[in-house]
Order: C-alpha cells, then sequence, then structure tokens
C-alpha cells in the first residue's frame, strides 16, 4: 500500500504543478468595474511602461505624482521606464505572456502598433474614450487619430509631438561661413554633392558627410505597409520624385530614380565623401569636430539643443518639403494592453496626462522647486543646486510624456519654441493615404523574405559601400524571388478598397 | 510493478532525481504543447488554443527566396566545426596531458579556455579592431608593406575561412576540456606496458589512447549531430556585423530566421523555424545513431 500512495503523491504533485504553470499561461479576461458600490472610485495602482530613459530622481518624483494622482482620481501608478533594445526586447514578450500592464509605449518603430493591434494585444480605446476620455480626444487633433485607426477603431492615443516627418542636414556653421556655402540653395539631396565636393577639397582632414542613407528618407512618400523599409510607396505633394504617369502602388527600388541615388551615394563614397566603414559611429568624430554635416530626421527646434550638445553652432537646413503620413502619426503613442485589469482608469489617467500640465510637467520635469523653477508661463530653468548636464530628474524635450504643447521648456529654447512645431506641420504636405493601415497577415511569408533581401542589399546600396552596377541588379531580382509582386497587388487591392471606403463616409 | 519495485527498492535515488526531473518536465516538456504555435495564426486574445489553424503557411517562408543557400551555409559550417572541432579539441587534449610541468599545462588551459567566457559581442568588437576599413590592424599593415587595403566586411572572398578561424579561437579550448579529462581518465598502466613492449609516442596514441576515447568522441558526435542545424546565432550576427554584402558565405537559418521576422514579431512562425530545425536535428541523431548501431553495437547512444 504504502508504494501506491507514494505513486499518487507524485502524480498529483505533478497535477499541481502543472495546473499552476497553465494557469499562469492564461491571462483571466475578467475586469473590475471602475467604481465601487457608493460610486466612488476605488483605489488602484496602475502599471505604465514607457519608452523613457530611467532617471536617478524617479522615485522621488513618483511619491510626489501619485500623491497628485490619488487626489484626482484615486489611482497611483507604478512607471517602469526602459529604451533601446531592452524596451524592444522585453515588452512584446510581457504582451504576449499577458503579464498584467495597464498602459504601454507602442510606435511604429519598437513595440510595433500594428503587428500588436493584429495579433489583438490591445484594448479597442472609442467607447472608454466617449465616457473617460472626453478632453483628451478634443486635444488632439484629427489627423493623429485617423493615423491611429485601424479598421474603424482606435487601439492607442498618438504623442501629440511635431506632425509628419522632414529630413534635414545639419552643418557645422563656421565651415558653413568660412567656405561661404549658401544653405538657401539647397533644395534637395542632389544639391549636396558641390557643397561636399568644396569641403572635401579645402579640407581633407574632416569627414564631409557621415553617410548618405539618411539622405534617402527626404524622398517625399508614403511608405504604404508602414515600415519604411519594405516596398510599396506612392508619390506624396505636388512635385513628385518618383516619375510615374499613374497614382497606384510601385516598388521604389525598382526606379530610375532609386538607381540614381545609389549610384550617387557610389561615387561620393569614392571620393571620400562619406565613410567606409560598415559600422561607422560618428558620434566620435562629432564631438571631436572631425565631421562637416549629417542628414537626420529632424525635430523642431533640435539643432539648438545638438549645438549645446556638441559645444560649436550648427546650421540646419531642410531637404525639400517633409510629409505626414501613417507611419509618422504612429510615431508614438500609448495603449491598454488586454491584460489590465482597469482599463477605465488607465484611460482617466491618459486624459489627465494629456490635458493637465501639472501632472504632464511632473513627468516631463520632475518637482517644481527642487528640480525647477519657472521662468515664465512656458519657459523654466533648473532649480538651485541642480546640475543641468546632469539633473537628477528632467527629460528635457520630453515627448515621449505625450503631449508637448502642455509641457514647460527650458529658458535655453527659442521664445517661439511651440510656434516652430506649427511651422514645421504646415512645411508638411499630408499624405493621399494618410490613415491607410496595410494588413499584412495574408503576406506574411514573402514579407519575411523580403526582409531578408532588404537586410542584404539596402544598407550597403544607399551606404554607397558597394557597386551598384553589380548589386543592384541583383537587389531588384531577389526581390522579385521573394514575392515582391505579390506584396505591392496586395497592398493596392487593400488601398483601393479603403479608398472607397474613404469616399462613402 | 517493476517500476513500483524498483520505486520502493531505490527510493532515495528516485528522491534525489526528482528535482532534475521536475525541472526536465517544466522547461523540455510542457513547452512541447507550444510546437502547435507552429500551425496556428496566434494572436493573444484567443491564446494559443483559440487561435486559428493555418496548416503549414508558416513553414512556407523556410522555402523561399534563398533558402538552398542558407541550409548549404548552415549545413556546411557545422560540418566543418563538427569535423576539424572533433580533431583539433581530441589533439589539444593529447597534447595538454603529455606536458609533465604542472604550472604550465595549467597556465595553456587557462589561455586556450579565456575566449570562451567573451560574448560574442566583445568578440566582434575584438576582430572588427583588426579587419576594420580604416582603421584596422590588418589594413594599416597593409598599406604600411604597400598592398591595397581590403574592406573586410563588403568583402565575402575571406569570411569563410575568418568564421571558422573565430570559432575555433573561441571554442576548441572549452571543448577539449572533456577529453583531456577522459584521457586523464586512462590508466597509466597501458602506457607503461606500451613503453616495455618498445612502442613510440605515435603507437601510443594510435593504439591505447584514441580507442580509449572512442565511446566519449561517438557520444560527443552524436549529440553535436543533432545540434547541425542550429547555426551559432553570435558567430554569424554580430561578428560579421550583420553586414549585408557578405550574405552569401554567412547567411545561416537563424539569422535569416532573425532577420525575417525581427520586425514582425511572428510567434507562428518563429515556432516554424525552430520546430523545423529540431525535426531535422532528431531525424539525423537517429539516422547516426542507426549507422553508428550497425558499425559497432556497443557505442551507439541507444
Amino acid at each position: 500500500m504504502l508504494h501506491k500512495s507514494k505513486a499518487w503523491c507524485l502524480s498529483l504533485a505533478v497535477i499541481l504543478l502543472l495546473s499552476v504553470v497553465l494557469s499562469a499561461c492564461g491571462g483571466s479576461s475578467d475586469s473590475s468595474s471602475a467604481t465601487g458600490a457608493n460610486g466612488e472610485l476605488a483605489p488602484v495602482e496602475l502599471v505604465f511602461y514607457n519608452y523613457a530613459t530611467p532617471m536617478k530622481g524617479q522615485e522621488r518624483v513618483m511619491q510626489a505624482i501619485n500623491k497628485y494622482l490619488k487626489e484626482k482620481i484615486n489611482a497611483t501608478v507604478k512607471v517602469v521606464t526602459m529604451e533601446g533594445s531592452d524596451f524592444e526586447t522585453k515588452v512584446p514578450v510581457m504582451l504576449a505572456s499577458g503579464q498584467p500592464m495597464d498602459i504601454v509605449f507602442t510606435s511604429s518603430w519598437t513595440n510595433n502598433y500594428l503587428s500588436n493591434v493584429s495579433k489583438q494585444a490591445f484594448t479597442p480605446l472609442s467607447s472608454l474614450m466617449d465616457k473617460y476620455g472626453q478632453d483628451l480626444k478634443k486635444t488632439i487633433p484629427d489627423t493623429l487619430w485617423k493615423g491611429m485607426t485601424v479598421k474603424n477603431e482606435i487601439y492607442a492615443v498618438p504623442s501629440y509631438k511635431e506632425v509628419g516627418h522632414q529630413v534635414g542636414v545639419l552643418m557645422r556653421k563656421d565651415m558653413v561661413e568660412k567656405y561661404k556655402i549658401d544653405t538657401n540653395s539647397i533644395k534637395s539631396w542632389k544639391d549636396m554633392e558641390p557643397i561636399l565636393k568644396t569641403v572635401h577639397e579645402k579640407d581633407p582632414s574632416i569627414l564631409p558627410l557621415d553617410g548618405s542613407e539618411g539622405m534617402y528618407r527626404s524622398i517625399p512618400v508614403q511608405h504604404m505597409s508602414g515600415d519604411w523599409n519594405l516596398p510599396g510607396v506612392i508619390n506624396v505633394g505636388d512635385q513628385p520624385y518618383y516619375k510615374r504617369s499613374d497614382d497606384k502602388i510601385f516598388d521604389q527600388y525598382e526606379t530610375p530614380e532609386f538607381k540614381e541615388f545609389v549610384e550617387t551615394a557610389y561615387r561620393w563614397n569614392q571620393a571620400g565623401y562619406t565613410p567606409k566603414d560598415v559600422e561607422y559611429q560618428s558620434e566620435g568624430d562629432w564631438k571631436a569636430g572631425k565631421v562637416f554635416a549629417g542628414s537626420l530626421l529632424y525635430a523642431p527646434n533640435y539643432v539648438y539643443k545638438r549645438s549645446a550638445q556638441l559645444g560649436y553652432p550648427l546650421v540646419y537646413q531642410n531637404l525639400g518639403k517633409g510629409v505626414i503620413e501613417t507611419s509618422d502619426v504612429q510615431g508614438g503613442g500609448f495603449a491598454i494592453p488586454r491584460s489590465s485589469k482597469n482599463p477605465e482608469r488607465a484611460m482617466m489617467f491618459l486624459n489627465l496626462l494629456y490635458t493637465d500640465p501639472v501632472l504632464a510637467n511632473m513627468f516631463v520635469h520632475g518637482i517644481e522647486g527642487q528640480d525647477y523653477v519657472k521662468v515664465d508661463k512656458t519657459f523654466i530653468k533648473p532649480a538651485e543646486g541642480v546640475d543641468p548636464l546632469n539633473p537628477d530628474y528632467d527629460y528635457g524635450y520630453g515627448w515621449m510624456w505625450g503631449n508637448v504643447n502642455i509641457f514647460y521648456y527650458d529658458q535655453s529654447y527659442p521664445k517661439d519654441t511651440l510656434e516652430q512645431f506649427k511651422v514645421f506641420e504646415d512645411n508638411n504636405t499630408p499624405s493621399p493615404a494618410l490613415g491607410f493601415n496595410f494588413d499584412t497577415t495574408p503576406v506574411q511569408t514573402q514579407i519575411a523574405a523580403i526582409n531578408n533581401v532588404i537586410s542584404q542589399f539596402y544598407p550597403p546600396l544607399v551606404r554607397g559601400t558597394v557597386n551598384p552596377d553589380q548589386y543592384l541588379p541583383m537587389f531588384i531580382q531577389k526581390l522579385k524571388d521573394a514575392g515582391v509582386d505579390e506584396l505591392i497587388s496586395e497592398m493596392q487591392s487593400q488601398y483601393d478598397q479603403w479608398k472607397s471606403e474613404q469616399t462613402k463616409s | 510493478m517493476t517500476f513500483l519495485y524498483e520505486l520502493r527498492k531505490h527510493g532515495a535515488l528516485f528522491v534525489m532525481a526528482l528535482p532534475a526531473l521536475i525541472l526536465l518536465v517544466l522547461f523540455n516538456y510542457m513547452p512541447m504543447f507550444g510546437v502547435i504555435l507552429a500551425f496556428k495564426n496566434y494572436n493573444f486574445y484567443d491564446g494559443i488554443l483559440g487561435s486559428p489553424w493555418v496548416g503549414f503557411d508558416n513553414f512556407k517562408y523556410l522555402f523561399k527566396g534563398d533558402a538552398w543557400l542558407i541550409t548549404r551555409n548552415t549545413l556546411l559550417y557545422n560540418l566543418v566545426f563538427i569535423v576539424i572541432g572533433l580533431i583539433l579539441s581530441v589533439a589539444l587534449a593529447i597534447i595538454l596531458d603529455e606536458i609533465r610541468s604542472r604550472f604550465l599545462s595549467k597556465t595553456y588551459q587557462t589561455i586556450l579556455i579565456m575566449p570562451y567566457f567573451l560574448s560574442w559581442t566583445i568578440v566582434a568588437l575584438i576582430f572588427y579592431a583588426f579587419l576594420s576599413a580604416d582603421k584596422g590592424i590588418v589594413n594599416q599593415l597593409l598599406s604600411y608593406m604597400g598592398f591595397h587595403p581590403i574592406n573586410f566586411y563588403t568583402d565575402m572572398t575571406y569570411w569563410p575561412y575568418i568564421l571558422i578561424f573565430v570559432f575555433f579561437w573561441k571554442s576548441v579550448g572549452y571543448n577539449s576540456i572533456i577529453y583531456l579529462a577522459s584521457v586523464t581518465g586512462i590508466s597509466p598502466d597501458y602506457y607503461e606496458a606500451a613503453t616495455i613492449d618498445g612502442a613510440n609516442k605515435w603507437q601510443q596514441i594510435r593504439y591505447i589512447t584514441l580507442p580509449c576515447l572512442r565511446p566519449i568522441i561517438i557520444i560527443m558526435t552524436i549529440l553535436s549531430i543533432g545540434k547541425i542545424f542550429y547555426a551559432d546565432f553570435g558567430l554569424f550576427y554580430q561578428v560579421t556585423y550583420n553586414s549585408g554584402a557578405l550574405y552569401p558565405v554567412t547567411q545561416v537559418i537563424d539569422t535569416y530566421v532573425y532577420n525575417g521576422l525581427v520586425t514582425m514579431g511572428n510567434y507562428g512562425m518563429t515556432a516554424a523555424a525552430g520546430l523545423y530545425q529540431s525535426f531535422v536535428g532528431f531525424v539525423l541523431v537517429i539516422l547516426t545513431n542507426w549507422i553508428v548501431k550497425k558499425v559497432d553495437r556497443d557505442s551507439a547512444l541507444f
């Protein structure tokens, strides 16, 4: 009898163990009601994963924030900040395993918004917003809401920062003046060539451009998949870069214009205008003053911040008009995962974060008097005893905390900081396909194969490190083998359907 | 009933094995249930069981485009790693065993094992310092001697050799330990008898050391053949800096899956890749073991 009971014990233990593991795997779907029995809000703790640098003073500031939130919506918030590959690798796994969290950062470039939506990771927000987020809804312009809409439903509150994207070059001001470079003559990336030539001839010890890759982003298109590397774009603006007679979606890599770009990039690289190393890290050379120019995706007022960082003045010149496309709007946002037990309170919190300057600025700059003092309505300076280069808590231009229009700015920012956002937005042309979101489900096989072809050919070609005569035809052929035509035709049919829905409503 | 009898007889031993068994069940058997993900279009809302079935759709991308090239690279590199790795590790173990000075023997061992503990990121940086186009040591040396510098990271000619060299530099010291342990375990009586019979060093190695090592060599080889379809991601991704121009000789199944899916995060397709790799490994292990059994019954694993 003894051995029998032992065996029973063992199997029982195994069964118990299995059930514990299984129940940990399956998330529960019941959600508690927002209000207690007497209509009062029950106290809750919200877990908030944001893409931001962890700050030394975080705990101290969070105490102040929680005190404030407790009064407003009887909630406390536990903020977990991560960035880079940390965020990129950990957060999607947490979402997949159903770990309870109430608010999470999502975007087109990390913790991908569309792929999470297609995996049904997020709670639909429309009805929640109607009940608990009226102010929030009004604060954010329709363009942004449109970009976040997937199949008539919104799954994330967009970051309200600069609208659209624009590529330009930052150049060393002293050299621009010394060599009498007319920055206003730069209308597109092509106009950079004579300037780079001058710099290279006058001072060979200086690297004229820290890479040609970024320049390719100045071409005004909408990337129909939302992924900027995947084939499939349409022209944006009244002076299109790609000469097309129709308004159909096309593979940008197969055009004569792309050929021209990569041939130029190769010429520049051969001439020594751009770095030869595959893993060239420009930051050290910038700090040492060994680079003349660099192209970048520009955010308003960045030139001031960068000049201060490097310790010498820079000038900025945009390369043609910018674009507002769907993925720009998805440059950042907050979603409420399905694992949240308190979606209502999470929405109330987001509503406050976007509309209450007191709360928002605690997240961005810390505590008034301890971390910063106000200079006037919009501008602040570091509080006494705070080292501005190494503050205990300060996100500077902390776009990752929601709505930049209600933030305070350091007094070193120009007086027209907020107007600059408007100027930036006006310089960008909205894409005719703004709001179109591509559903990748039918072509996942093709995309996986195409991604590999892209990572094989795209970086060396646009950096100009390989000869396009040999590599470009291979690139185009391999894209065909990987199924680019099926991808484009799927995009086109989804786009046509989207367009017909737009005209109906 | 025999099992229950065994259980009663060796109760203490079973209790001792229990923690390891539980871990094995938890981490090696429980997750097997996730294999069904490979046949599903997984979404979080419906969960693992509720998500719709898609048949073999998730496997298709593994056979598209450059599939042949990737399979070839993975298999050939691993074959080289197994065969040359075996020869190098056994040779090294024998040489280390022959060193009579304890101090020297330990010093060589430490030096040889050291690279194993460096992460691939560090290894990549070390070799980048040698191979970089502008400031690399090799290129500075070349231009000093009047040759044209080579842009290693865009020129695939040298990479099969570089990768094989890097792999052995990092792993051979560590892999020789297990053989060294067996070599040290061989009874000195054999060698004494052989010396009396007039056998020289080569004959001793040929007729005593190698036959004694045979079982362990066979076990290690069968085990590594089971992993022949898994490539060392760090070696092929980090050390090459994922440079596209090198893909024809550096793209292996693991990097292909990573590059293809990193932006999509498709769990079904990732699971499919894992299942494909382990299935091929499984078949090969069974096959190798079967061959070993035909040749020498006692050396087979099962």
